[in-house]
């Protein structure tokens, strides 16, 4: 069974009195399956910031469903939606979303902590995941005490500590130089092979080419599609380029 | 660059910032409204005509320079608060091409406009309600409403001058900050990191050990010569200990919750725990100086409040007779006060006259001391003042037939002298003591009873004029044999007081004379005056205390709205955030206030002694007046936090 179904989703931006309208997605249609790793790639104004709202539940599209596992997040009554959100997706983002008023174990605890799960359970989980992630040393230092690629390493254990269904990433390396960028996307690749879905949305072609499958977005619709295969990242990087070659026919700006 | 430009910015950059600056002009307007109506009340030909408008100037002199005072602190703190929240803004102009210069420029013109919009207004303000100030004035002085309110040029200069030295001085600490801090430094200013903390526990330890010292110190005097004495340390060490508390105490007390896990990781303590923390770091000066400022406030009106309202207990308890007249020589003719009297219509109830010598002493078990000047701390309930009369003039006061030998004394008196019938010991010389009378017309009077009064009955003159040579050493002059005369008397207000004034005319250099209706008018002005004070006082304290609580909110406010976006990005519901939210501001509102109180509620003990200085006695009226200031205080407090968590739930709403 797919984990996650995207149909024919139409999202339409109304200016504030209500006169314009300006559709962000038109028709997306795609589905994730259990344990992929999945990369979104488009230019600029493209609806993908938009499209990850919508799976992250943070917006509601105005028509068309989505289904995880089968469940429709469009009837999930408002007061629930934040349970949701934390039970089944966990989130990174571009620029970490770490709290300054809480030490990182205690950042990477919140989700828990909103859950009323208890303390040893959470120390538990955390140990192998600090570990995994190589941050076990730096639990008790506060956010603006470390370097970028440490707080982004914090918030990926922050997003996978409750165990989600489905990972979601906001242009991880954005904000990261290379060194830090390719360490956090070996790390992504290794939880994805222990099984951690995973849906990314990048600008990077470097990042896009970790992932297993490609999907490019143009104009409000998924324009095509491509599968890594059993091909070397090398090659799939040039397949991408190529394809975001295509995809940029017409003057549109990639980047 | 034109001057037009400086102008054009100045104005938008004020209408972009018109959450923070339309309060700071509000502010800024009363403090300027408040000093000119002190400024003009004290220049008003007017005030002349108030009887005893001495005592009023010297109170308006008071606060003038008070006020002074906390305008010069109260603007410069505000100002370096603003320009600090404002780097980012002119680190971006820096980066778009303006100099320095020129943001000093603009940082100019905008002070220029807000300054010039605050005298303006403030002036406007105090000509407006000057005369109404005035007319409440006259009221609470008892004063009819004949004289008028004169305004001088004198205010106008004042102010400006006040003002004028503000401005240039925060115009001056604004240039300077822009110029010392980098471009680079100017856009990154905003955002810093905490501090690590060191010596928490020994300054905590600190600031409970100096509040304990305080509280124990104020609660163990009794009367105000220690009270005056303890007061300034005690308040001195109550301040330290606040800021100590706040800033470290505070940390502390969240530290040692945050280690108890099974309390910091639920839900609701975790987020509000953490975010305390933070908060307290920063803001620890801040509420500091809103529970001192509040408890200044609420000491300053209840003191001022009790001293109006029982004026008339104090006015009676300086004055236990209508009037009282003594000379060294040879008494006021009882005809000739009587004639006054016929000429005002006033019908004299009581009529007392007698010679005798008076003094104070020390009386301890029942041995009679003199009173060591050199000792500081006394205790008041041994000293006692008293009169040394003989037997004939006794009996010729109070209808009596007493009759004494030598070496024989009787008492009269109120207080429990049973411990003297045994025979008293004046400074070795022994008295037998023939008989304690309680009841005495001289005791028991009209206005007050004496307390800590003795008469001493002597079968002679002489003998009176020995014992008090014994026991009493005038600073001023020997002791004499005087005459004194008590007077009671009933008539129209308007007769009273002209026949107490005229009576008071016919005494000289050599005599004094008082009368409770000429003493109450001065009261009125004085105590008028007081609580003229203490309203101006509490009206400025509470509108720095709000400002100041205000621009913690709404600068808090932006803060704070990052991080419950991220909250709610991991996965926290609006509720969950809206209860989060509450329960911060509640605690960040509320600590300075109930500090506060507890302060208040130490410092009853001491303004209830420091009170009898002007003796005040009534001191369920002191109780009284301290509730109610408080309560009302609280009241204005809790309108304040209903107005700014509005703001801040505006500025936190996503």
């Amino acid at each position: 069974m797919d984990l996650l179904e995207v149909k024919n989703i139409k999202k339409v931006y109304h200016t504030r009195f209500g006169g314009q309208q300006c559709p962000a997605l038109s028709n997306v249609n795609f589905t994730v399956e259990q344990g992929e790793y999945v990369a979104i790639m488009g230019p600029s104004g493209s609806g993908k910031t938009t499209l990850l709202n919508i799976l992250a539940s943070l917006d509601k599209p105005t028509s068309g469903e989505v289904l995880l596992e089968g469940k429709s997040m469009g009837k999930i009554k408002e007061g629930e939606l934040a349970s949701f959100r934390r039970n089944n997706l966990g989130f990174v983002f571009q620029d970490f979303n770490l709290l300054d008023t809480f030490s990182l174990k205690d950042n990477i605890f919140l989700p828990l902590v909103l859950s009323k799960t208890n303390y040893k359970e959470m120390e538990k989980r955390l140990i192998p995941i600090a570990q995994s992630l190589g941050i076990e040393k730096l639990l008790e230092k506060y956010p603006y005490e470390i370097s970028g690629g440490q707080k982004q390493r914090c918030a990926i254990a922050r997003a996978i500590i409750t165990n989600p269904k489905l990972l979601l990433a906001d242009e991880p390396t954005g904000a990261l130089d290379t060194k830090a960028s390719s360490n956090l996307l070996n790390i992504f690749n290794s939880i994805n092979d222990n099984g951690q879905t995973i849906l990314m949305v990048t600008h990077s072609t470097q990042a896009a080419s970790h992932a297993k499958r490609v999907l490019f977005i143009r104009d409000g619709e998924v324009f095509s599609q491509i599968y890594r295969g059993d091909e070397s990242k090398n090659d799939f990087f040039q397949r991408i380029v190529s394809n975001l070659s295509v995809l940029s026919d017409g003057g549109v700006d990639i980047g | 660059m034109g001057k037009n430009l400086y102008m054009k910015l100045a104005l938008t950059n004020m209408k972009k910032n018109k959450d923070m600056v339309l309060p700071y002009l509000i502010a800024n307007t009363i403090i300027a409204g408040m000093y000119f109506l002190v400024i003009a009340m004290l220049n008003n030909k007017g005030l002349k005509d108030i009887p005893s408008s001495g005592s009023l100037v010297q109170c308006f002199q008071i606060s003038n320079f008070i006020i002074s005072i906390i305008a010069v602190i109260f603007m410069v703190y505000v100002n370096s608060f603003l320009i600090k929240k404002r780097l980012k803004e002119f680190g971006l102009y820096n980066i778009l091409g303006l100099e320095k210069k020129h943001i000093i420029y603009v940082m100019l013109t905008e002070n220029i406009i807000l300054f010039g919009a605050a005298i303006l207004s403030g002036m406007l303000f105090g000509i407006i309600f000057g005369k109404l100030m005035f007319l409440v004035l006259l009221k609470i002085c008892h004063t009819s409403a004949e004289t008028r309110f004169l305004l001088s040029i004198t205010p106008f200069i004042q102010t400006l001058k006040l003002f004028g030295i503000i401005f240039v001085f925060c115009s001056f600490i604004n240039s300077i900050t822009i110029l010392r801090n980098k471009t680079i430094d100017l856009l990154q200013r905003a955002k810093y990191g905490e501090k690590k903390m060191r010596g928490l526990i020994p300054l905590t330890i600190l600031g409970l050990v100096l509040l304990a010292i305080a509280y124990y110190k104020a609660n163990k005097i009794d009367n105000y010569v220690q009270a005056i004495e303890v007061f300034f340390p005690a308040v001195l060490m109550v301040m330290i200990a606040t800021y100590l508390l706040f800033m470290t105490g505070s940390i502390v007390l969240l530290n040692i919750l945050k280690k108890n896990k099974s309390f910091y990781y639920k839900s609701n303590n975790f987020i509000s725990t953490s975010s305390l923390i933070y908060r307290m770091k920063q803001n620890a000066v801040g509420l500091a100086n809103i529970c001192i400022l509040s408890t200044m406030a609420i000491v300053t009106a209840a003191g001022c409040m009790s001293l109006y309202l029982g004026q008339e207990t104090i006015i009676k308890q300086f004055n236990p007779f209508d009037m009282m007249l003594n000379k060294q020589a040879e008494p006021i003719q009882e005809a000739a006060i009587r004639e006054l009297a016929d000429q005002y219509q006033i019908e004299i109830d009581d009529y007392v006259e007698y010679e005798a010598t008076v003094g104070s002493f020390v009386l301890e078990d029942n041995k009679v001391q003199k009173i060591d000047q050199n000792i500081q701390n006394m205790d008041f309930s041994q000293l006692y003042d008293f009169v040394a009369i003989s037997e004939t003039e006794y009996n010729k006061a109070c209808n009596t037939n007493l009759s004494l030998e030598e070496n024989h004394v009787i008492l009269a008196s109120l207080d429990d002298l049973a411990k003297l019938r045994e025979g008293l010991d004046a400074v070795g010389k022994m008295y037998q003591v023939d008989d304690i009378i309680t009841e005495s017309p001289l005791l028991k009077c009209k206005n007050s009873n004496r307390t800590n009064f003795i008469y001493l009955i002597f079968s002679n003159d002489e003998e009176a004029l020995a014992f008090t040579n014994q026991v009493y050493e005038s600073r001023y002059d020997t002791n004499e044999i005087k005459s004194y005369q008590y007077i009671n008397y009933q008539g129209e207000e308007n007769d009273k007081l002209l026949f107490a004034t005229f009576v008071t005319k016919l005494s000289d250099a050599n005599s004094t004379a008082s009368s409770v209706d000429t003493f109450r008018v001065k009261a009125y002005g004085m105590y008028g005056g007081l609580l003229f004070i203490g309203i101006l006082f509490i009206i400025i304290f509470l509108t720095i205390t709000i400002l100041i609580i205000y621009f913690k909110q709404v600068t808090e406010g932006f803060d704070d709205r990052e991080r419950f976006v991220i909250l709610q990005k991991v996965g926290m519901d609006e509720k969950m955030v809206k209860q989060v939210i509450n329960r911060q501001i509640i605690i960040v509102f509320f600590i300075p206030l109930i500090m506060a109180l507890i302060h208040l509620l130490a410092a009853s003990n001491i303004i209830k002694a420091l009170l009898t200085a002007f003796y005040m006695v009534d001191m369920e009226l002191v109780l009284k007046c301290i509730a109610g200031t408080s309560a009302l205080f609280a009241v204005t407090y809790v309108v304040v936090y209903k107005m700014t968590a509005k703001v801040y739930l505006r500025i936190v709403k996503f």
